[in-house]
């Protein structure tokens, strides 16, 4: 029938319908509108392998938050990168390259890298954990970060985690704590603990290892009464093999990151990651929606009492009662 | 000016349909917004009712814990380890306390214990001055102060102070004052929810903003001024938010819990009655400009008709007719006009036929009277030519010999008489060559002068062609007549009768 030009409706009804299907028109497009979805991705440096935790935390509450992973949201990860900084800087790059809209940065050196390689561009930096932001370079002040990068602060967490550990083993005779000595984040880490130390009473041993196997070299050399502590150090990581070797001795350890506490340490008083992660998401999602970095305060981490109960029992050690109930996470 | 009456009756109608729509439409949307306003600030209202209760239960609740647990401890009478053990077990187990310390009556620190701080004996301080200490001292109860922020991470702090009562003596022994950690309480006010996109802040008796379900907010040290005005504001976080602030206090601190949802949530209703109302606004002028321009055309169009059939007719076409297109008032009027043009149209034939007829008989009378001027022409022609005739007649030349000419004149001779003869005499003497003119005026009645000078004229020219002019006939009375004229003769040769005259032109 094409063709025969609707013989059946007179003309003057023909422009009555074109006038309602127009009016119908316009009603719908005033009341619908269309949504388009708009795609992220996601640029990950980590240089800590016990920080990906971070990133799982971090990736799910930004599901929860409507950005899913392969819908609206690429992450580009590469893994743990090595920590020396030409490593870093070629993984930034090559997550700069291909148009990130996001970093997300664990530890110091993967934020001030990036940080550096945004300088002049509008994407956003969110840092996960960076133990002093200010002192590091990472931001200006914690209010108002300035640059394009903001995130959450460790807080001061290895003091306490010290004191805890004394609490839990008061009758060791030293407490030894393992660094690099070019480990710019285990120097800035340590310095505060032979003020605490002495506060506390305790003996404290700082022992220098540029090499996991300098590392396990020192722990056997410690009395068979001391206790460990360990400080972030990502020179020496992964530490899991140094706190199988501590355990091994029969020294307890105690430690500022919580993810130690899986791998044997007896406590620890530190973020915990996931947590963490779930913070920076949120932090994240106001980023890709335009809030400018330089406005966004930093935000401090939660700190959390973890005692595994286990290994402190594998060890002989008697945990108080009154501390187990003060406990975040008790592995039992 | 709008002349077309189409154009004027669809306004018309398009206003009719629309006008009271809209007066309709903006009243029903006003009273909606201020209904949604109303109902708004009220909901806003529960909502900061209850933030107030949790907020001011959550700082009250973990100071009893921590009165609880001193009394439960005896702190006073405790060891020193034991008070610090007892106070970082407070610490840990509330996680609402930055740092915790035992007072001595005089106000100076005796044990102190951080969350995330190691302190020394050296960080003990004097403290008799802090506005909480000396009035917990004071009142022996339990002291609220002012927020403050964290230098490290700039989160806010409540300082309060308890006082240790000694269980035996019921005497204040001292005071435990620490800080109360409000970051808790951002938890609190972002857990409560209403609406979309609702949100509550507490805000200190100074503006800032200590909870905010965007930790940003507090953060950067925001400021709510204006705490006494509700309605719609700028929101705490952006936009334009329709707010609602209740004031109360913890302890002896007074805080404000301020409600907000975004204007366009609050007063979507009203919105909405807006939108459909401006749908439906917009619907109506389509339908009402399209029914109105078809039902104005129905009536105009007929008009325009009519109006267009009278200008042909005015022009003279009657052989336009209206066009009927009902039984209505506007087809009577349509075959009114038809009648009317029919009427006109048989008048103009008849009077077409009677001018027709008067011209036909007109045209005839003119013809005869034309014929009658032609005849009348051809008959006076016929009568300058018989007039002529018998003028060359009144005075005829006769060739009595090839030499001689006689021209006998006779009436009265005129002027115009006396040129004919001359004229006559003249031609005829040219065409015959005659050398004798024998002019005979017996017959000629009178001779005046100015036919003697008429004659002498003839004679003249006659000589002129060569001729020698004879006069003969001259009566008596003719002779007297021309003597007394005085007329010089004697150039002409005369004699008494024809005869005479041809003997003597005979002799010669």
């Amino acid at each position: 029938m094409a063709g025969t030009n609707l013989p059946c409706i007179r003309p003057r009804a023909r422009w009555a319908i074109l006038s309602w299907v127009i009016v119908l028109g316009l009603l719908l497009s005033a009341c619908g509108g269309t949504t388009q979805t708009k795609t992220y991705t996601i640029g990950v440096v980590n240089y800590v392998p016990f920080l990906d935790q971070v990133l799982e935390g971090f990736k799910a509450k930004m599901a929860e938050l409507g950005y899913v992973e392969g819908k609206n949201v690429t992450y580009i990860y590469h893994g743990v990168t090595a920590p020396d900084p030409q490593t870093m800087d070629r993984e930034v790059k090559s997550l700069l390259d291909q148009k990130v809209d996001l970093f997300l940065t664990m530890g110091t050196l993967p934020t001030l890298t990036a940080k550096q390689a945004v300088a002049g561009t509008e994407i956003p930096v969110v840092f996960a954990p960076v133990i002093n932001p200010v002192a590091e370079g990472a931001v200006e002040s914690i209010n108002r970060p300035g640059g394009n990068v903001t995130g959450i602060q460790n807080g001061h967490t290895i003091a306490k985690a010290l004191e805890w550990l004394h609490r839990i083993v008061p009758e060791a005779s030293q407490v030894h704590v393992l660094y690099h000595p070019e480990d710019e984040v285990a120097r800035t880490s340590i310095k505060p603990l032979p003020e605490v130390a002495s506060t506390i009473g305790i003996e404290l041993v700082l022992d220098e290892a540029h090499t996991p196997e300098d590392a396990l070299a020192a722990i056997k050399a410690m009395p068979k009464d001391a206790a460990l502590f360990f400080v972030p150090s990502p020179s020496l990581e992964p530490l899991g093999a140094l706190i199988d070797a501590a355990a091994k001795r029969g020294l307890p350890v105690g430690s500022s990151s919580h993810s130690h506490l899986q791998n044997g340490a007896v406590v620890t008083y530190a973020a915990i990651f996931p947590v963490m992660g779930e913070q920076a998401a949120r932090m994240a999602d106001q980023l890709l929606k335009g809030t400018k970095p330089a406005d966004m305060p930093v935000e401090t981490a939660e700190l959390f009492l973890n005692i595994n109960l286990k290994a402190a029992q594998t060890l002989g050690l008697d945990v108080p009662d009154a501390t187990l109930r003060q406990a975040h996470t008790v592995i039992r | 000016m709008i002349t077309s009456l189409q154009v004027r009756l669809t306004i018309l109608c398009i206003a009719l349909a629309t006008l009271p729509l809209s007066f309709i439409g903006v009243l029903l949307a006003w009273q909606s917004y201020q209904l949604q306003q109303q109902s708004a600030l009220e909901f806003e209202r529960q909502v900061t009712h209850r933030a107030t209760l949790q907020v001011s239960s959550y700082i009250t609740n973990v100071v009893d814990k921590l009165v609880l647990a001193l009394q439960t401890a005896d702190i006073g009478n405790a060891s020193l380890v034991d008070q610090q053990q007892l106070l970082s077990e407070v610490i840990l187990d509330t996680q609402a306390f930055d740092e915790l310390a035992l007072l001595d009556r005089s106000g100076h620190e005796e044990v102190r214990v951080g969350l995330t701080t190691v302190f020394a004996a050296n960080d003990l301080r004097n403290r008799s001055g802090e506005e909480a200490i000396s009035n917990t001292l004071t009142s022996e109860h339990p002291y609220y102060s002012t927020i403050r922020f964290s230098e490290t991470s700039n989160e806010p702090l409540m300082s309060i102070a308890v006082p240790v009562v000694d269980v035996r003596s019921g005497q204040v022994s001292g005071a435990v004052g620490g800080n109360v950690r409000l970051k808790p309480i951002w938890d609190i006010v972002a857990s409560i929810q209403f609406g979309d996109q609702g949100t509550v802040a507490i805000i200190d008796s100074a503006g800032r903003v200590v909870a905010h379900r965007d930790p940003s907010v507090v953060l950067r040290g925001t400021i709510v001024n204006d705490l006494n005005a509700e309605g719609a504001y700028p929101g705490i976080a952006g936009g334009e938010v329709v707010r609602t602030i209740t004031a109360f206090t913890v302890g002896n601190q007074g805080l404000y819990a301020v409600a907000e949802l975004p204007l366009s949530e609050a007063l979507g209703p009203a919105y909405q009655t807006l939108l459909t109302t401006s749908a439906l606004l917009l619907a109506t002028l389509v339908i009402a400009a399209s029914v109105g321009f078809i039902a104005v055309r129905r009536v105009v169009r007929p008009i325009q008709g009519l109006a267009a059939t009278a200008r042909a007719i005015s022009t003279g076409d009657l052989s336009r007719n209206a066009i009927v297109t009902g039984r209505d008032e506007l087809g009577d009027l349509a075959n009114a006009f038809n009648t009317m043009t029919s009427r006109l149209r048989h008048l103009l034939t008849d009077l077409e036929e009677r001018v027709a007829d008067r011209t036909a008989a007109l045209e005839g009378a003119l013809n005869e009277v034309q014929n009658r001027a032609l005849e009348q022409e051809r008959l006076l022609t016929e009568n300058s030519r018989q007039r002529e005739t018998i003028r060359g007649l009144s005075v005829p030349v006769l060739p009595i010999s090839t030499h001689t000419l006689v021209m006998p004149l006779v009436g009265e001779l005129d002027s115009t008489r006396l040129h004919i003869v001359q004229e006559q005499a003249l031609r005829a003497l040219e065409r015959s060559r005659a050398r004798h003119l024998v002019l005979d005026i017996t017959g000629v009645p009178i001779i005046d002068s100015q036919v003697a000078e008429g004659l002498l004229a003839v004679v003249q020219a006659a000589r002129l062609l060569g001729a020698n002019v004879i006069l003969v006939g001259i009566r008596p009375e003719v002779a007297q007549a021309i003597v007394s004229l005085d007329i010089d003769l004697q150039s002409m040769r005369t004699s008494n009768d024809l005869q005479t005259a041809l003997g003597y032109i005979a002799k010669n």
